[in-house]
Order: C-alpha cells, then structure tokens, then sequence
C-alpha cells in the first residue's frame, strides 16, 4: 500500500506502523496571535469515560483514607463560599488541600502492589501520574445537578441534554459540547481562521455535539489522519480524490438546496421543521467537504502507515495535530480497559457483587489512566511548542467519568484535571467543593452531601481557554454554559429512604453562580 | 411519569389528601372508602406504579377512560383517546424520517434490483457498500433504533462514501452500466439516454417522478462532467434528500402514502404495484387493496417479522456468553452438543425468527397465543439439548413442542431468559419482561450499592441473594424491585442461565474462590411468587399468584395492558416514530381493540388502514 507521506521534517516512530511529526511550526504561531510578543496558543483535550462507579476506596486520594475523616478535614483550608442559614440553605464552606499531601503508598490493596511500593495519589491515579502532580487538580463536589441523571455523557462534554437515562435532563435545551463551542469561537481560532478540521474526536461514543447539540461520530485513526493533514498532503492522487470529491459534495448540496428552494415541484413545500432539516444536513456536508480541500499548506513530515487502528496511533495523531496546529482541540472516548465480553452487565453494574469484580472494574480505570491519560500527557508534554514550552504547558487536560464514585450517581462526579494551560488555572490541589453542612442530597451515603453544579466546570475550561462569561453567556437559557436543571425542590417521592434533612440541596444561590469558574482553580 | 394527585382528583376521586403516603397507608385509608372500591383499587394500582416506583409506571396507564367490553362502570387507565386530540395526537410528526441502516441497505438492494433484475450483480453491489453500511451509527440507547432520526456528520459521510462505492461499481464495468442505464450509455452524446436514464432512475430513488427542475438539475450534473456522467449522477442521487430521507410535502400525496407503505411491510422503497397505485392517488380503497396484497408477499413476511423482531425484542442486543466466567466456561463444558458460544448465541436469535414467522404467519396466532404454546423451533442440536427436544426440521407441518408443562411461548424462549452470564439475573428477566411485553418503564437505579448489613453467602440462590440486596427494608430498592422487578424475574427461575428447564440451581464457587468454575451446591429453585396486575374486566388491582412462568404467561394474557403494549409497540414500528407521552391512544386502541379475537396479521393489516396513517399534519396540526 502506498504511503502518503509528506516530507520534510523529522519524525517519531509509532508503535503501530504510524510514524507522526511533531515540531511545532513557528510559521503558525504569527497567525495565533497579533499581538507585539507572541501569545502561545491554548489546547484543550475533553477524555470521557463510561460508568465511572469506581469506589471510593480506589478513586480518592489514599492519604485520605477513601473517605472523609474529621482529622483529614482539620487538616485542609477552609473557604467560606457563601454564609447564612436562612431558607437559602447554611454555610457553604469548601475545602482545599495541595495534591502533593495526599500522596501515599498504602499497602495491602486488593489489586495487589501494582506501584511497586511508589507513593501514589490513589490506585487508579498511580504512580505513573506522579509527574503530573503539581500540575494536576482532582475535584469533589462537581455534581450533575438536582436529580438523577444517569448516563450522562453529553455532561461529561457541556451538553446537559444528552443524557440517555433521564427525561428531565433529556428535555432540556441542547448545546454544543466544550470543543465544538470553542472550535467554532473566534476568541479561540481567530476570526478568519482556515483551519479545516477545528477539532477532532475518537473512541467508541461521541463527546462532540454540534450547535444544535446532535452527536458528532467518532472516528478511526484512518478517518482522523485524513481529517486533519490531507489538506497538507501534496500527492497528486490524493488531490485528485479530494478534488472529485469536493465536486460531488458541491453536486449533493444544491441537491439538498433546492429541495427548499422548491425545485421539487409544485404541492411539494416541506414543512419549516423540515426545512431546518435540510439546513443542518447541508451543514454536515459543508463539514465534509472541508475534508477534502488540499491547500498548499504543509504541517511537517506526517506519514500514514497501513494500519493506523489502535489508540497509541491516534493519541499520536492528536499531539501531532497539536503540535503542527491542526487542530488544537480534541474529545476522547476512552475505551474501556477489559476485555469482558459483558463488561456493562457483569461488571460495571455488578462491582458490589464481589472484591474480584470490584476490581476488574477499578482495573479498567487504571488502564485507561496509564495507557489513555499518561500516553496523552506524556506525548503533550513532549511536544516542543516554542520558547522552550511544551504542548502540555498550554492545555488542559480533564478527564470526567459518567458517575461519582458510585454508579449511576451524579453526585461528585469524578473529574481531575491537567495542565495550567498557560497559567490561567492553579493547579496541584485537592479541593472538596462539597457543602458538608448540607445533607439534602442523594441518599444516605457516606460523603454524599451536594457540591456545586458543573456548569462551574464547563465555565473554568472556558476560562483555562481565553473566554469570559460574556462570551458563552448566549449558549443557553441562563448565563452559565449548558443548561441547568433549576430546581431546588428536594426530596424526591422516595428520599424518604435517603436520610434527607429537607435541606435544599441546590438552593438559588448555587444557580447564580453556575457561570462562575470554580473558586480556588481559578482567580487568586 | 408520576401521577399527580390534582389529575386524580379531577376524575372524581376525591383522593387528593392521600397523595404522598406510603402504599400501605394509601391502601388503609382508602379501605375506608368501601363504596368506591373500585376507584380506591385503581389508585392502588397507580399508587404502586406511579408512587412507590417514583418514576416508574405503565406508559399505557395514562388516562382514564372507559374500555368497551368490560363491566358497567368499571374504568381503567389507559391510553388518552379525548375525540378532540384524536387528530393532532395521532397523526405522522412534521419532520421526515431518515432512512434507518438497515433500510438505507434494504432500498439500496431493491432499487438496483428493480432496474437490472440482475441478482449477481446487486449481491456484488451490496458487498461493496458494506463497510460503509456498518459504519452508519446506530443509536443503541434508544428502546427502537428507528426512533433515531439524527444526522450526523458521520452518517452524511457514510452514506456518501456508499454511493460513491456504489457508483464506482456500477460505473467501472460496461456490462454492468448496460443493465442500469442501458446500452446507450457508451454514447455519452446520447442525450435521450441520459435524459430517460434521469427519469427512470430518478424516480425510483426519490420514489417519485422528478419535476422538471429536478431533470434540469440533473442534467447539469452530468454535463458538469460527462465523461463519468453517469457516475456522477449515481452518487449524487444516491445521497440526495429524497433517498436518505422519507421527505413528505406538506400536502402527503400518493407516493408519500406508497412509501409509508413499503416503509412499513417491505422496509423499504415501494414496488412496481404502490408506484402504479400512487400514481393514481391512492384512495383508501387501494391502501386496503395493497395491503391486502402486501401482507400476501414472501418478502413483506420475512422482512416485517424479521424487522418487527429486531425493533421490539432488540436482537441486535442480545448478550454474548461471559466466557471470562469460570463458572460459564464450565457450564458450556456441561453441555453435550459442542458449539461455539456465538453460534448459540446467534441460533437463539434465529429461533426468535422462526418463532414469529410461524406464529404470525402459519398460526395466524392472536396475541395472546404468542405466550401459550409449548412449541420451540431449534434448529440446531445445541439449542434442542436446551429444550429437551429433536432438532425442529424447519417444517412447519412437523411442529417441536417442549415436555409438557416447561414452556410458555415467547416468554420462555431461550433467547428470552439468556443474559450471558453464569446466573440467571431475575433483575434483567424481570425488566426485560416488564419492559417488553408491558411497556413499563423504570427509573435507571441511583446506585448500585449493596445496604450495609447485608450478608451475602456464597450457598445463596440467585433469587435469594436478589431479594437479600434488592429487597431490604429501607433501601430505595424496594420500591421497584418488590413490587415489580423482583416478581417477575424470579417466576421465570425454573429456568437455568441458558433457558434448560430446571428443577434445582447449580450455584458456583465464587469466581474469586480457588475452586471457581465448580459446582459449590445444588439447591432447588422455586418460581412462586406474587405480582402486582390491574385485573380489568373487575376493576380491580390483584395481588395474581404465580408458580411458574405459564402462569406468568397467563397473567399477562388476561391483563390488557400487556395486548395494548404490544399494539403500541407495532404501531410506533409502523410509523417508525415514537409516541410521545401521551399520543397514540386513540390508533393503538383502534387498532388493538375491534375484536378480541383479532390476530396479529389483522392488526398488521389495520394499522395502515388507519386514517392517522395515511393522512398528513399541515403548519396548523389539522388533518387534511
């Protein structure tokens, strides 16, 4: 098979027969950035995972003993975010702590000594992170909002309405995720930006969502090597693909076009919710066709090899789109790290059914934070940007599950994050956003009091990316990015069972400050 | 759905000072209440669905209306049919629909079929589009994948990437290209060619004639580059709006209805025959003429059992065997007939298939009849050993029946009762029954946790260690499990992991035991249990005794929510859209409800010939 190869630069072998560029072009970096000094760019990368219900045991930091203990608390600082115990609930006082302080090396866990007796922040977070640590954050007290939500994968990227088990949450308004959002921003890009392809994704689920909040497939190695560098590709064959392609395309959408201009004949007037079908489908193919535009770019030497399939190739193919400027975002589904032919039933839903299952579930966490989350930081870091600066300097990295620690709860749903990205976040903490005082929340659980909303989130990722409040304050109803469920009645028909204390868990004040970026990451 | 007490006591019950009490103390005080026991029994009813399982409920359970044939007076919840709604609930949403993957392949396959009557070459064809067919997502969450309409970046590629594999196909080979366009497709200056090359093939992929404007576009097309007109023209027809989509003009016309139709019985584009029928308009009377016709077609019977099958028992979802399990592995070793746990697996889902196919269609069965007959229909060795029985030949007339006593129809298939694993999992054969065949939904559990306190023994049945974790006071378990879940799975415990009939379980060593894979005990098994049923010819709800799963069977053939689930589930496969909450009433119970003994095909058959089915919504939601 014939490689497409664009030569030039140097390379880094891959793996699985994908060999992959990765200096960064200075060439780039006048158009990313107008002002007298340069301002590096940012990048951002959104790695979801399914389930989460990882236990606290193995998710929490180890030095805190998988749950909270008054001790551990004392030792942490203390916030007061909001005071008063009128009918908008009591104080909410948050905790923080640096990361580094966790770090233990506990022995006798049931996975067995994986670390080899190395501190660690906990077993799934293993040693191997241990180089992230000042650069990392790891968050409680991020919650998907007042109700059950359950597999929320949509939340995991920004768009609160994509969630396939509730249809409360389901029925509210759609947005973009945090990656299309941002791609099609021009405080990110540039107003006049050529990139092609402004954000890539990959892995099994879609955590892209378009402007109207409609999934965004993922794609194969193959399919995201074309994506991004074809426009840099200057084989002739290839042109000519591209060019008979682009042709079709340009043939299919006034197909599609004149379907409403009403070439389809008299009596045939569709119906305006169709005409706004067409449009979004005239959309997606404008989306296509940017696949097959060749320019005369080029982005340094990316070769393509026959069998570019595994994730090692396409975490490759992200740092080095990253690296040429491609594209400087990305979403990845992280593929589930087991091979159990009924993972969702037998495993991740049955984790209480036995320690041996617990663990091929918390084993699977692992393996996606060694082979999804080290590889990606690692090929980031390694990555020269300019000024002696590294990709990993100017990104940042969360990786969100679909549950807290308990599946199908999204109560504290597990979020860490990575890199400062370029400064604008504080990082190496530990920070509890919980209000313990408060005990309106999900069952009687240990730890289970209600933080703040993620919408705090989506706004720090925002902020970590050059944004303010003004800028995705249009997206939804309300300020805050993504919508909200805003309903501070609590309990539920049967959280009698939970323990409650007719607290209201989400009372106003949480609502308002749904825009904010989270204190503490952000600010100071 | 919750009920709230203000629509209850709309009604005339009077009930709204009991809203928020617990199912016992709703019942008590409504025991109070002798003279409206009837109503008091109904809210029990809702009380337990609509309370105690908070989120949960029969969807069908909607409203309160009178159902014809039952005993003066007696009211049961059921689906909203106000005369007023009748129009805007029923009828087609204003949004086309897209093609479904299998559909998209189906009418891809039917299309060149139709032109070059050439099976060689369609086969040939179809394998070039498969990689691109499979890509097409699907949407897997969803109860029908039709339900999906989304257009993603990803299928607008696929498809396109299909018809550009099509084209090529077609286009590379002369002899091929002479059984699609024709021999005058070497002269490239033939514009008659080109022209009624346009026309014909256009009409068929936009199952319609093209409009003028439509021919000029494209010709323009192919002049854009007439060297590979032809090809241009297939692939930008095969993506065009009137062949990914089912576009419906305001005004539904003939053709709209003929690819209802075809969408419905043959899953794809309309034949010859609903082309000659629209094209005169298609009056009610040919609807029925061509169903009539339709339902007599060998396609229609494969295609709509098959697709039928798929859309409301999700074969597509059938589990794979847990062979990570020790415990599995074991029990396959057990088996006497060796076959690959895939094969199986795939057999069962045949025998779905065949099972319909002969109880629709040979049988002409009712409803009901799908859960009371002992026959199975294993076509393989592997899947006999299960039931106990020969090998079924395929012949209809030399009919397998299971020993007596052992099998209850669809309920106790082996595709049915699998859930992959080593145990029999009464929590997913209880919501799969409840979901299925009862069109109960249930709130996605909070968590998973086990209750502190709670021991599990390793000799513990499944059913025990299911009521031990699910069953324990206090826990928001108890709400769904208890009432619902729990009882209908455990009735199905007469049968092992696999399906085969049991009298006693084999329970494992734990598979973290250094003995894992081997037996740790026998224990026998019981299938007695209770469940929760509206008995709607008294009016009443019932507490229905259960020892086995034909008396399950039974129990969800005398309810009629269970025979209304499955009109409803048929209609949403025939308009290939979802009700929402509260539409469909009125076509399900018309559709459902002319005679109680009405059969399946009868109901196939009325679905279309229903005035919601063939009409259309304008701007205002009015039926014209």
């Amino acid at each position: 098979m014939k490689e497409d190869k664009l030569s030039r630069r140097h390379f880094l072998q891959g793996s699985s027969g994908l060999l992959v560029a990765l200096p960064m072009l200075p060439s780039l970096l006048p158009r990313l950035a107008r002002g007298q000094s340069v301002t590096l760019p940012k990048f951002m990368v959104i790695v979801g995972s399914e389930h989460g219900g990882t236990g606290a045991r193995d998710w929490y930091p180890e030095g805190l003993g998988g749950v909270y203990s008054e001790s551990i608390l004392n030792q942490l600082s203390k916030r007061q975010l909001f005071s008063g115990t009128d009918a908008e609930g009591m104080n909410h006082e948050i905790l923080h702590g640096r990361l580094r302080d966790f770090l233990s090396s506990q022995s006798g866990h049931p996975g067995g000594d994986v670390d080899s007796g190395q501190q660690r922040v906990s077993y799934i977070l293993g040693a191997h992170l241990n180089p992230y640590i000042d650069s990392m954050n790891f968050y409680r007290g991020i919650d998907i909002g007042p109700e059950y939500a359950g597999h929320g994968v949509g939340v995991i990227s920004g768009n609160m309405a994509a969630v396939a088990n509730s249809a409360t949450y389901r029925n509210l308004p759609k947005s973009p995720s945090l990656d299309y959002f941002l791609g099609q921003h021009e405080k990110f890009y540039g107003a006049n930006s050529t990139h092609s392809v402004p954000r890539l994704f990959f892995g099994g689920r879609s955590l892209s969502y378009d402007l109207e909040g409609a999934p965004i497939g993922g794609l194969s190695a193959n399919q995201m090597f074309t994506n991004l560098f074809s426009k840099y590709d200057k084989n002739p064959t290839k042109i000519a693909l591209n060019n008979d392609r682009k042709l079709l395309v340009d043939h299919i959408l006034q197909d599609y076009k004149n379907l409403t201009q009403g070439a389809y004949g008299l009596g045939r007037k569709i119906s305006s919710e169709d005409k706004q079908k067409v449009e979004n489908h005239v959309g997606l193919l404008a989306d296509l066709q940017r696949k097959y535009v060749n320019t005369q770019s080029s982005c340094g030497d990316v070769v393509r090899q026959p069998a570019a399939t595994t994730l090692e190739d396409q975490i490759q193919i992200l740092v080095a789109a990253y690296t040429c400027g491609a594209t400087r975002l990305g979403a990845i589904w992280a593929p589930i790290g087991s091979n159990h032919p009924n993972y969702h039933d037998s495993v991740a839903h049955s984790v209480n059914a036995s320690e041996e299952i617990r663990m091929i579930h918390t084993n699977a966490f692992r393996w996606q934070s060694i082979n999804v989350i080290q590889k990606l930081l690692d090929g980031l870091r390694n990555a020269p940007l300019a000024e002696g600066k590294s990709v990993f300097d100017q990104s940042l990295v969360y990786w969100m599950h679909e549950s807290g620690v308990e599946t199908h709860s999204g109560s504290s749903v597990n979020l860490v994050s990575f890199g400062n990205a370029g400064g604008a976040l504080n990082t190496g903490y530990f920070v509890d956003y919980r209000n313990r005082s408060n005990r309106g929340h999900f069952k009687n659980q240990t730890g289970g009091h209600p933080g703040l909303l993620v919408n705090q989130w989506y706004a720090t990722a925002l902020h970590a990316m050059g944004l303010t409040k003004a800028d995705y304050a249009h997206v939804s109803v309300g300020e805050q990015y993504g919508s909200v469920h805003h309903s501070n009645q609590w309990p539920r028909a049967n959280a009698a069972y939970h323990g409650h204390m007719n607290h209201i868990p989400y009372p106003d004040r949480l609502y308002t400050a749904a825009s904010n970026p989270l204190p503490i990451v952000v600010g100071e | 759905m919750r009920r709230n007490c203000s629509s209850l006591k709309q009604r005339g019950f009077g009930l709204k000072k009991h809203c928020g009490l617990s199912y016992n103390k709703a019942m008590q005080a409504l025991a109070l209440r002798r003279r409206n026991m009837l109503k008091a029994s109904i809210f029990a009813w809702l009380t337990l669905f609509g309370f105690g399982c908070s989120e949960s409920n029969l969807n069908l359970l909607d409203d309160i209306v009178p159902v014809a044939g039952f005993s003066e007076g007696a009211e049961v919840k059921f689906l909203k049919c106000e005369p007023t709604e009748r129009v805007e609930r029923q009828a087609f949403k204003k949004q086309s629909l897209r093609l479904s993957r299998h559909q998209f392949e189906l009418t891809i396959e039917d299309l060149f079929m139709s032109v070059s009557k050439d099976r060689q070459l369609v086969d040939g064809l179809l394998t070039q589009i498969k990689p691109q067919v499979s890509a097409l997502p699907v949407e897997s969450h969803l109860k029908m994948d039709f339900f999906d309409s989304t257009m993603t970046v990803a299928h607008v590629e696929q498809i396109f990437l299909a018809a550009i594999a099509a084209a090529d196909f077609i286009s590379s080979d002369s002899s091929r290209m002479d059984k699609i366009v024709g021999a005058c497709h070497r002269n490239l200056t033939d514009l008659n060619c080109r022209d009624t090359f346009i026309q014909k093939f256009g009409r068929l992929v936009h199952r319609r004639p093209l409009s003028l404007d439509q021919l000029g576009y494209y010709q323009q097309v192919f002049q854009n580059d007439a060297n590979k007109g032809y090809r241009q023209l297939l692939v930008v027809m095969l993506s065009s709006p009137g062949f990914v989509y089912r576009v419906e003009g305001l005004e539904v016309d003939g053709y709209d209805i003929a690819s209802r139709l075809s969408y419905f019985y043959l899953q794809s584009m309309p034949d010859e025959e609903l082309f000659s029928a629209a094209e005169g308009g298609m009056t009610a009377a040919e609807v029925t003429a061509q169903v009539d016709r339709l339902m007599k077609l060998p396609v229609v019977r494969k295609r709509l059992t098959r697709a039928l099958a798929n859309q409301w028992l999700h074969l597509d979802k059938t589990h794979a065997f847990d062979t990570n399990s020790a415990a599995v592995q074991s029990m396959l070793s057990g088996l006497q007939v060796a076959a690959s746990p895939e094969q199986r697996r795939l057999n069962m889902i045949q025998e779905v298939y065949d099972f319909l196919d002969f109880m629709i269609w040979e049988k002409q069965a009712k409803f009901e009849d799908l859960f009371l007959v002992s026959w199975v229909f294993p076509r393989t060795p592997d899947l006999a050993e299960i039931y106990g029985t020969p090998v079924w030949s395929g012949d209809y007339n030399q009919l397998v029946a299971a020993p007596d006593g052992q099998r209850a129809g669809l309920l106790t298939l082996a595709h049915t009762l699998f859930m992959g694993g080593h145990s029999t999992r009464p929590i997913m054969r209880g919501v799969k029954v409840y979901e299925h065949f009862l069109c109960g939904e249930l709130p996605t559990p909070e968590d998973n946790s086990i209750p502190e306190g709670i021991v599990l023994r390793d000799d513990f049945t499944e059913r025990e260690k299911t009521a031990a974790i699910t069953q324990h006071p206090g826990t928001s378990c108890v709400s769904c499990h208890l009432s619902i879940i729990n009882p209908f799975g455990f009735s199905l415990e007469n049968y092992g992991p696999f399906g085969k009939f049991r009298q006693s379980e084999s329970i494992f060593h734990p598979e973290t035991h250094a003995l894992k894979g081997q037996i740790l005990t026998n224990r026998s098994v019981s299938a007695e249990t209770e469940i929760s049923m509206p008995n709607l010819k008294r009016g009443e709800v019932g507490r229905v005794k259960l020892s086995n799963a034909t008396d399950l069977a039974k129990a969800l053939v005398s309810n009629s929510s269970a025979r209304a689930c499955f009109a409803k589930n048929v209609y949403q496969f025939a308009r290939q859209q979802e009700f929402e909450k509260d539409e469909g009433g009125c076509a399900v119970r018309a559709v459902f409800q002319p005679s109680a003994n009405q059969t399946i095909i009868q109901m196939l058959s009325a679905i279309a010939q229903q005035p919601e089915f063939i009409k259309s919504q304008s701007h205002s939601g009015v039926l014209k």
